[in-house]
């Protein structure tokens, strides 16, 4: 195997743990959130069925002044609302929050990086 | 002629409940023409553009809707898509467990990049939105862009495993001793 497929193998491992993490916080977290009338509404815009587990993550993982600073940003309807959700959400909840959130972005971002080297010739 | 009246009072009605939301004085660009140019003259930008009330936000959520509609369309496109290649893989009597894992690795890992390129995105424009005046033009552009730049490390991940992981799954058969 070439040294860019054991990498790439490398990096799929955790992105795997990301889709497990992902259906887990899905059903753990979010689906209570989705049927509290309080957090409802507050989970943010969804690109596609199932994005707002993504943003719920986001608002849980991001540190609270960048959740903020988003906020405050014509653009805060597209986010899930920190505030709400930390009001709503149990230190579990958080957790799973943070790990989920970041092992997903740093494995999906790491693979975008690996394909680009790739392309761009560095592993030949 | 009788449908056309009705077609145009019915849209007068219509223009007439969107509008009568609106309390502002000088009027809405649906209201006068004058009001639209002035609007659009004064350089404004985004942060000017506040959404002034729980219903147009909650409208603009609706809006929403669309893209969901978009997004799931196009992954259910792409799964029919691979669901084909396994079915062919397995009618011509090829290894197609191999081919189902090329398949569902390569969406998973495809879809997983995707995400994640376009959510760094839309926080990357947020901030931008705070930190500095661009406007909705350079907001649409931005847009533009994390969509592209999506879609092209998607594609790229697609290809990159469907090329890798069936040396993965060979590898995994043999230290298991499958084969």
């Amino acid at each position: 195997m070439s040294l860019f497929s054991q990498l790439l193998a490398f990096v799929f491992i955790f992105m795997f743990l990301a889709c497990i993490l992902y259906v887990i916080f899905g059903q753990v977290t979010v689906r209570k959130l989705r049927n509290n009338p309080r957090t409802k509404d507050q989970l943010g815009l969804e690109y596609a069925s199932g994005w707002d587990i993504i943003n719920v993550a986001q608002a849980l993982a991001f540190p609270r002044s960048w959740s903020r600073k988003l906020e405050k940003s014509p653009l805060s309807s597209m986010y899930a609302n920190s505030q709400i959700l930390f009001e709503n959400t149990n230190k579990f909840d958080r957790f799973l929050g943070i790990v989920f959130y970041w092992l997903f972005m740093t494995s999906g971002l790491t693979g975008a990086l690996l394909v680009l080297l790739n392309f761009l010739g560095v592993f030949d | 002629m009788a449908a056309f009246q009705k077609m145009q009072q019915g849209f007068h009605h219509e223009l007439k409940a969107v509008t009568g939301a609106n309390k502002s004085a000088r009027g809405t660009p649906l209201t006068s023409g004058t009001r639209a140019t002035n609007i659009a003259k004064s350089s404004r930008n985004v942060a000017k553009l506040n959404i002034v009330s729980q219903v147009q936000t909650s409208n603009l959520v609706k809006f929403s809707q669309y893209t969901k509609f978009l997004g799931n369309g196009l992954a259910v496109i792409d799964f029919g898509g691979r669901v084909g290649n396994i079915h062919n893989s397995y009618k011509a009597g090829g290894n197609w467990e191999r081919e189902m894992f090329i398949e569902s690795s390569s969406f998973a890992a495809s879809a997983i990049t995707g995400t994640a390129v376009v959510n760094v995105g839309s926080a990357a424009l947020g901030f931008l939105m705070v930190a500095t005046p661009i406007g909705w033009v350079g907001l649409i552009i931005g847009g533009v862009a994390v969509v592209g730049v999506a879609a092209a490390a998607s594609i790229g991940m697609n290809n990159a495993i469907t090329e890798n992981s069936g040396g993965w799954y060979d590898s995994i058969m043999n230290s298991l001793g499958v084969k």
